[in-house]
């Protein structure tokens, strides 16, 4: 069966399917503060896979996610406010730009693992901070920028709905890409230096391009998720990029699932919608959601996937052996 | 800059510096001993604070017995937290504890803003307004008692770790948690203790800290630092740990006194970024060899 | 023209010398065995040929070209593969994907292909599955393949480590301790394997072992180490009435002979 068959047929992806369905026709039905928020999950999807690829799958921890979406954002913003760069190209490059600062946080990040590896990311996080505030001329500086929304087609996108409609397109093709990529060499390989360095060069996986290759992606999709959020909202200021944001860009994995791309789409969307759900208790909001979070985890340590998985594997029936040859050993 | 200022910079930085080395300390502590890095120990540090401001002025007691209470009551947080929260995800993969631990001081924070909301407060001590005065220079008692106070609990744990037998059955546990078992340890008692120590540590840095920065929610980002400390400590030995604060506290006074104000903020990472390129794994740590 | 060979090597941790000047030359398509006392240095020697301990002195050459100096993973794509002393399956994968993921070497995509999903991709992604299963299934234990590997017994893994090893279709092949963990009736089926995979894939096995019946009976040539030197060479007769050997042996207190 083909790869995109597989995708499209999988058991386990209906669930998948029902979201995409309710995503794609939902909607319009609702009002504008909706599509607003639906972009904004969408978003936090891109960001949130882009993390579990690094750290889920790659094993390697960072707390500077939010960096990459920062410098996504301002980036995209430049090219686009400031230099005039039609906006399908203003955000791939602010993804690229991102992505070349991932490849220099690379370098120093393979000298270093477990949480030395988290301090290293931390200092990152903290340079960029730094950045942001000393080139006011780009950045506009601990002021903010504004950044607005562009026409395509001949269209403009200041329509909250049309505008999520235009998220979604790239967050599918950020859910594929990562779907593609970990049943690919390059996946297991991910997956293979996350579970023992050693064996995984035994098997002639190169350690430190593996590793580039994760840190490079992962912010990719942080720089594309941060682009397209300087454009939803309209407004950015490095407020919105510190270590709390990073924060909660692991507590959308780990509530999701470490390591699996639905995961990431789960406990993103949840993690989005939850806070806004939350509103309505004012100052206590904080406290429930703590209190949620903290009821989720001991509930499900895996994550929220981690339950569907064994849901499954307890209602599946194994599959049969396709190859038979006669020249089979039986133990 | 004339010596009276550089003293008084020293005695500041030292202050500021034992603060450091507490968190750090009772951070490093809770994950030695237990494995689990808490990062709800922030917020342990603002819930000591805001206790001991509890005690003082709402039940107007003497410092003295503030100062008790209130560690005894972050001690019953601590083992009740491990017990409660943390025990049922024994087994759970590392990241989940985490933001477990994070969710949790998110819960402390918001419930201490939510009782006290947003005003900064501070707590009465014998030493808030008495100076020391030798020759030129005039000392703020206050921080003199920081450090000292610090010190003297330093020293007493170091004491609890050798001889007292629940200390020697905490650094058993840290060191092999099996191996401690099988010698009859009750590891699932120790665990509650640990955290109830580190819990402790943790106030008495809030009730320190207190007179000097003022109270609010917020204080407990105070724990970056106490991390960092522990980092550069080589997150392995506590005396690492504790020097580095130190060094923290004075460098970070120092830096921003002839430097400028943004070195306080950067100097932390700064000095940790340039030491983990030089010596990754801290001043005095060492690095685990994968055997295969 | 030599095929594989290990010019006096040395591996020094601190002041110990773990492996002392050790030579050894394999001959192609043969079964040669690695045995001496515990700590003698075999399963560092093992490490030190793939690149996973600093080497202190001495050469590693494949058809004359010295490998020593290349990174593991390159020492590794040469055609150089091993099993480990306790499996180390990636505990949290599928079987097929651990087993799959031993054909890093052979991969027929690059990342962009990887990342995009290219037919190229796919295609290149089913025939790395049909050689896995093929593989698996020569050692009848396909059956498994969608179990995650954590949940599997020792033997069973350290079967697998095996599978795994070979689909990278390696000319040297280095076994540790194999048939550790496997009763003798185990044992004695895993010789059978053993001798069909160097027929008929056509590898060169390196294969440390404790377990005496197995490697007498496998083996055509044996290297003794001691205290990381080589005392000994031969074939399993000359081996068996080596003195040194068995000095060696009864000397740490261990019996020289099954």
């Amino acid at each position: 069966m083909s790869e995109p068959a597989r995708f499209l047929a999988g058991k386990s992806h209906l669930a998948l399917w029902a979201v995409l369905a309710v995503a794609l026709v939902l909607p319009p039905m609702l009002g504008s503060y909706f599509h607003y928020l639906g972009a904004l999950a969408l978003i936090n999807v891109i960001i949130a896979i882009g993390l579990n690829l690094l750290t889920g799958n790659a094993g390697q921890i960072s707390v500077c996610h939010s960096s990459f979406m920062a410098i996504g954002a301002y980036a995209t913003t430049y090219y686009f406010a400031r230099l005039g760069i039609p906006y399908l190209v203003s955000l791939p490059m602010g993804g690229l730009t991102a992505a070349v600062c991932g490849l220099v946080l690379g370098f120093p990040a393979l000298r270093v693992r477990g949480f030395y590896l988290a301090v290293v990311t931390l200092g990152f996080l903290e340079i960029t901070e730094i950045l942001v505030e000393e080139f006011p001329q780009i950045t506009g500086g601990v002021r903010g920028i504004a950044s607005p929304r562009p026409s395509l087609l001949g269209m403009k996108l200041s329509s909250d709905l049309a505008f999520y409609y235009f998220v979604l397109v790239f967050t599918l093709l950020a859910m594929w890409f990562a779907y593609s990529l970990l049943r690919s060499p390059t996946g297991r390989a991910f997956n293979a230096i996350r579970n023992n360095e050693a064996v995984a060069q035994t098997l002639a996986i190169p350690l430190a391009r593996t590793k580039l290759i994760a840190f490079v992606l992962s912010a990719f999709y942080a720089g594309i998720g941060g682009g397209l959020y300087a454009t939803s909202v309209g407004f950015i200021d490095p407020l919105e990029f510190g270590l709390l944001t990073s924060v909660r860009h692991v507590t959308f994995i780990v509530v999701g699932g470490v390591g699996s791309l639905a995961g990431s789409v789960v406990g993103a969307i949840a993690l989005t919608l939850l806070p806004e759900a939350l509103r309505g208790f004012k100052e206590y909001n904080e406290f429930i959601y703590g209190g949620l979070l903290l009821l989720v985890l001991i509930a499900f340590p895996k994550g929220l996937v981690g339950l569907w998985n064994s849901l499954w594997q307890r209602f599946s029936v194994p599959e049969k052996p396709r190859l038979t040859s006669p020249d089979s050993v039986v133990p | 800059m004339p010596l009276a200022v550089n003293i008084q910079l020293l005695i500041s930085g030292l202050s500021a510096g034992s603060i450091y080395a507490l968190v750090g300390l009772g951070l490093l502590l809770a994950f030695k001993g237990t494995g689990i890095l808490n990062f709800a120990q922030g917020e342990l540090v603002t819930f000591g604070a805001y206790t001991a401001l509890f005690l003082s002025m709402l039940l107007h007691l003497p410092y003295w017995a503030v100062f008790i209470l209130t560690l005894l009551i972050a001690a019953v947080l601590g083992a009740v937290m491990e017990r409660v929260l943390i025990r049922p995800l024994t087994g759970a993969p590392e990241f989940t504890v985490v933001v477990a631990t994070l969710s949790i001081g998110l819960m402390i924070k918001n419930a201490l803003r939510v009782s006290w909301q947003e005003t900064v407060s501070t707590i009465p001590t014998p030493f808030s307004d008495m100076y020391f005065r030798v020759g030129t220079i005039s000392i703020n008692l206050q921080y003199v008692w920081v450090t000292v106070c610090a010190l003297t609990i330093m020293g007493l744990l170091a004491v609890f770790f050798r001889n007292n037998l629940l200390g020697k059955a905490m650094r058993a546990v840290a060191q092999n948690q099996e191996a401690a078992r099988l010698m009859g340890i009750r590891v699932s008692r120790v665990f509650p203790a640990t955290f109830a120590l580190s819990a402790a540590i943790a106030a008495l840095a809030g009730i320190l800290i207190g007179p000097i920065n003022g109270i609010e929610p917020e204080m407990g980002n105070v724990l970056m630092k106490g991390f960092v400390a522990a980092v550069i400590g080589g997150f392995d030995s506590l005396g690492g740990c504790v020097i580095a604060g130190f060094l923290l506290g004075v460098l970070e006074t120092f830096g921003g006194a002839y430097i400028g104000g943004v070195f306080k903020e950067v100097s932390a990472f700064g000095l940790l970024t340039v030491l983990l390129l030089v010596r990754p794994y801290g001043l005095f740590g060492r690095a685990e060899a994968r055997r295969v | 023209m030599s095929f594989f060979e290990i010019d006096a090597l040395s591996v020094t941790f601190g002041g110990l010398r773990a492996v002392a000047e050790v030579s050894l030359s394999l001959q192609p398509g043969r079964i040669h065995g690695l045995i001496g006392p515990n700590g003698a240095g075999k399963t560092t020697l093992i490490n030190a040929i793939m690149g996973l301990v600093p080497i202190s002195g001495g050469r590693i050459l494949l058809d004359n070209v010295a490998i020593q100096d290349l990174p593991p993973h390159r020492i590794a794509a040469s055609g150089i593969s091993r099993t480990f002393q306790h499996a180390e399956l990636f505990a949290d994968q599928t079987v097929l994907d651990n087993i799959i993921s031993g054909g890093y070497a052979h991969r027929r995509s690059n990342i962009v292909q990887d990342l995009l999903g290219t037919p190229a991709k796919q295609a290149a992604e089913r025939q790395a599955r049909q050689d896995a299963e093929s593989m698996l299934e020569r050692f009848g234990l396909l059956h498994l393949r969608h179990r995650i590997a954590g949940d599997l017994s020792f033997g069973t893994l350290k079967k697998l480590d095996l599978v795994r090893a070979l689909i990278a279709r390696p000319r040297v092949l280095m076994l540790d301790e194999p048939v550790s963990g496997m009763n003798q009736t185990e044992a004695l089926e895993a010789i059978v394997e053993c001798r069909r995979i160097a027929r008929e894939l056509d590898v060169t096995l390196l294969i440390v072992e404790h377990n005496m019946q197995v490697i007498m009976e496998l083996a055509e040539t044996i290297f003794v180490l001691d205290h990381g030197e080589k005392i000994a060479e031969g074939t399993p007769a000359e081996i068996q009435a080596n003195e040194a050997v068995i000095e060696a042996y009864l000397g740490h207190g261990s019996a020289a002979h099954a």
